[in-house]
């Protein structure tokens, strides 16, 4: 339990969707971007905004509320896109998402890192890499690959009204 | 295996001289007493020896030493090269392309060789290779090192008499490797007192090879114990031609008695060329000593990657100079708006010159095929011949390395399916020998490419049948002869009576089609029963670049290739879009695409819509859109995989305002506008 929790130690992008906080491991992020004009791309999930124009490439855009099943994100000053690196087929491709709020970047101490809870056959957990505690708050590691394999959508809001009741190992 | 700088270098180089070989021995087909072509091909063979020992590919050494001989052979006019040599020599140089790939030699691979150097002395007339001839390797692959040697030999006078040639041994020493020869005539007589039968001069000769001293000493081996043979080493690497130049003007006014001095004068310049040169020229100069005719010295080998990281940043160049041009456009600053301009010009030819770099004559790949179809022919039974036009049209290079596949399968399919057997062809009164006709040329603004055979064509009624079988065609459906040779590009097709190992497996009509058509081309095939068949390719000129028309339909932009579309027209919305509807065209009611409901588009129709008529596998179609903004050419970036499953959408172009259209492939919308129409009945 210790040792999986230690690789996940280090440093992580913060980010909100709703009242809920979640991390980034900092090695995957590449740049944070102001919500910018998104070009649909037609016969697309729902939770694919669509692509935007970094340097010239368009990198496509996930709204990652809607694929976590909490709501969607709404457009506002504070609402960012972060473009990451992810691992899709053993290739690495340059992907975004779409967030309310980007934070501060944390060091994440592994002793606070919990597994995610498993609620019998739901697989709702699995998006996860764990869940952290820091100040008082859980923070929900994503686990950024998993979340882009598939077209596959979670529901978190539920599974979220069980995390507060896991005590965080000490 | 870890290959160093200069072996990669050899195999970069020998790659070009076998394929070079490769053309010259069919062109040696037609023309086989072309001394030209000998000498090219005799060359060839001799630098991929000499280098191949040098960079430690010794068993390429050793085999193609055996290709040297026999070339050598006919070189001097000994030998004439047949067919089934020329065969031999083509089966022959595959072999060294296949050793060529690694240094080491495993023992299949000398067993194989071994087979076809019995196979090339036999053709030779020999039987064994025996020391006189050009001496091959004393022990094994072991000792071969290139070495200036500095020979000299002064025959007897009665040498004739005795029935040795000194000419004769003159040619075998220079066969070894790079040579002058300096003729020393001082002794003979004036004409009148000339005496042909007696030889009264003597020769210098030094040169460059890797036959090592025993070799050269056989040269002699008859004459040895009566003539005087000196054989010296001047240096123990290979010197270059001009400096067998240099050592033939120190030798020429030598006297015989003037040995030492000659020695210690070449020795002197041994001494200076090795301490200028660098290492490195030393092991590429003996191997360059000898360039193959044709090969332009004023180009440089380039690595297709920094070539793209080249295009892709002219590409962006280009996109953030058409934005600042939209913004100085749009400002008051004059001076801002001329700038602008400059940098539009000078982008837009720095575009085209960046693209152009990456074309190369689509010739380079005739060999290859011409190459095939002998081959195959034979191997059928058949008898063909590969004609080709156009050689210097000039093609994206991607588009030529993808295009290669697909147009090995159509030959294969025009020998084995098109060509009938010669028996068959006299009695149809055509000639014995089939042609196969490949024709490339640039036709506004695309790439032709128009393969033909007088072969039997295709038989429609045997594939109406077969596309019935299939389900292809539905029962009762109305086929006209054009629409049954589409049938031929349907996957899962196939009218071979048996899956001849030749063709069919694997490969087939429809991953050509695919292939074109991923290249943004057209295909399309035309048959006359009895006399043959056309096989059309059309592609664009480069896959980087579209020639587009944009559209916008709600606020979101689209590109639709300029090739395809044919027309403009209009009409008044009544109701609300649906996917496909009709719409009068030249006198019929053609279907209409909405891009409005096919993709969902938010928003409310406009009072009117624009349809641009478009030509998809020569049916028309109108593709509905809001406004038709203008003729663009934009820099096409790919789709992330994300998206792999949107077929019809080609890629992605950036705006002069920063926003991103969609490039669309019409016939796979068109595609998908039908599938979606017959889903929802």
């Amino acid at each position: 339990m210790q040792e999986q929790s230690a690789h996940l130690a280090g440093r992580f992008l913060t980010l909100t969707l709703g009242r809920e906080l979640f991390a980034l491991g900092i090695d995957s992020v590449r740049e944070i971007l102001d919500y910018t004009e998104v070009t649909r791309i037609p016969q697309a999930p729902p939770f694919m905004r669509g692509v935007v124009n970094v340097r010239g490439a368009a990198v496509p855009v996930m709204d990652l509320a809607q694929k976590l099943g909490l709501g969607q994100v709404a457009q506002t000053i504070n609402t960012r896109i972060v473009i990451m690196e992810v691992a899709r087929e053993g290739e690495v491709s340059m992907v975004g998402v779409l967030a309310d709020s980007v934070k501060e970047v944390l060091e994440i101490d592994p002793a606070t890192i919990a597994p995610p809870p498993a609620m019998g056959d739901s697989a709702e957990g699995a998006c996860l890499r764990g869940i952290a505690s820091h100040e008082g708050r859980f923070i929900l590691m994503l686990d950024g690959n998993r979340i882009f394999a598939t077209d596959a959508m979670y529901d978190l809001g539920s599974m979220l009204g069980t995390a507060a009741e896991a005590a965080p190992v000490a | 295996m870890q290959l160093d700088q200069g072996a990669k270098a050899f195999q970069e180089e020998a790659l070009e001289l076998l394929g070079d070989a490769e053309e010259v021995l069919l062109a040696l087909e037609g023309s086989p007493h072309d001394t030209g072509l000998v000498d090219r091909l005799f060359r060839a063979m001799h630098t991929v020896k000499g280098s191949g020992a040098m960079f430690g590919f010794d068993e390429v050494a050793r085999f193609t030493h055996e290709v040297e001989s026999l070339l050598d052979l006919a070189r001097s006019g000994a030998l004439t090269l047949s067919s089934d040599i020329l065969s031999l020599l083509l089966v022959s140089r595959d072999h060294i392309l296949k050793l060529m790939a690694t240094t080491g030699a495993d023992a299949a691979d000398c067993a194989a060789s071994d087979a076809l150097m019995a196979k090339l002395r036999a053709a030779a007339g020999r039987s064994e290779t025996p020391a006189a001839l050009a001496a091959g390797p004393a022990a094994g692959p072991a000792e071969k090192i290139a070495a200036t040697w500095w020979v000299r030999y002064r025959p007897l006078p009665s040498t004739y008499h005795s029935g040795a040639d000194p000419m004769g041994l003159l040619d075998e020493l220079a066969g070894l490797g790079l040579s002058r020869t300096v003729l020393h005539a001082e002794a003979l007589p004036a004409v009148d007192a000339l005496d042909p039968e007696i030889v009264a001069v003597w020769w210098d000769m030094v040169l460059v090879t890797d036959a090592g001293e025993a070799a050269l000493r056989d040269v002699f081996l008859f004459v040895e114990d009566e003539h005087d043979v000196a054989v010296t080493r001047l240096a123990e690497v290979a010197l270059r031609a001009a400096d067998l130049d240099d050592f033939a003007a120190i030798l020429e006014p030598a006297a015989w008695g003037g040995a030492d001095a000659a020695l210690a004068a070449m020795v002197g310049r041994v001494n200076e060329v090795l301490t200028l040169r660098m290492p490195m020229e030393g092991a590429e100069s003996a191997a360059a000593g000898e360039r193959p005719a044709g090969v332009s010295t004023s180009s440089i080998r380039v690595e297709s990657e920094r070539l793209d990281k080249l295009v892709d940043l002219v590409g962006e160049l280009v996109i953030i100079q058409s934005r600042l041009q939209q913004r100085a456009a749009s400002s008051e600053d004059a001076q801002g708006r001329a700038i602008a301009e400059d940098l539009a010009r000078v982008a837009s030819r720095l575009r085209d010159e960046t693209l152009h770099i990456r074309m190369v004559p689509i010739g380079g790949i005739f060999g290859t095929l011409r190459r095939l179809v002998r081959d195959l022919s034979g191997d059928l039974g058949k008898q063909a011949v590969f004609e080709a036009e156009g050689g210097d049209t000039e093609l994206d290079k991607s588009v030529i390395d993808r295009l290669k596949d697909p147009l090995v399968h159509i030959l294969r399919n025009s020998l084995d399916h098109g060509l009938e057997d010669p028996e068959t062809r006299q009695a149809a009164g055509k000639p014995a020998l089939g042609t196969v006709r490949l024709r490339a040329s640039h036709e506004s603004g695309e790439v032709h490419i128009v393969i033909t055979d007088d072969g039997g064509g295709v038989n429609i009624e045997r594939v109406r049948q077969k596309a019935l079988e299939k389900g292809i065609l539905a029962p009762g459906e109305e086929a006209d002869d054009k629409r049954v040779l589409e049938c031929l590009f349907e996957p899962g097709f196939s009218t071979a009576k048996a899956v001849s190992s030749v063709s069919g497996r694997g490969v087939g009509m429809d991953v050509v089609k695919q292939v074109i058509e991923s290249l943004r081309g057209r295909v399309t095939l035309e048959s006359t029963f009895g006399q043959g068949a056309r096989l059309t390719i059309r592609l664009p000129l480069t896959l980087a670049i579209i020639d587009g028309i944009q559209v916008k339909v709600g606020r979101e932009f689209y590109i639709l290739p300029l090739a395809s579309v044919v027309a403009c027209q209009e009409r008044v919305c009544e109701g609300p879009a649906v996917p496909v509807d009709s719409i009068p065209w030249r006198d019929h009611l053609t279907p209409c695409v909405s891009l409005r409901a096919l993709l969902g588009v938010a928003g409310e129709r406009p009072r009117y819509e624009r349809i641009i008529m478009a030509s998809v596998e020569s049916e028309d179609v109108g593709l509905a859109v809001d406004v038709v903004v203008g003729q663009q050419q934009a820099v096409i970036k790919p789709l992330s995989d994300i998206y792999k499953g949107l077929d019809f959408v080609s890629g992605t172009a950036v705006n002069g305002d920063g926003g991103i259209s969609l490039i669309l492939d019409v016939p796979r919308l068109v595609r998908f506008a039908t599938a979606t129409v017959t889903a929802t009945g």
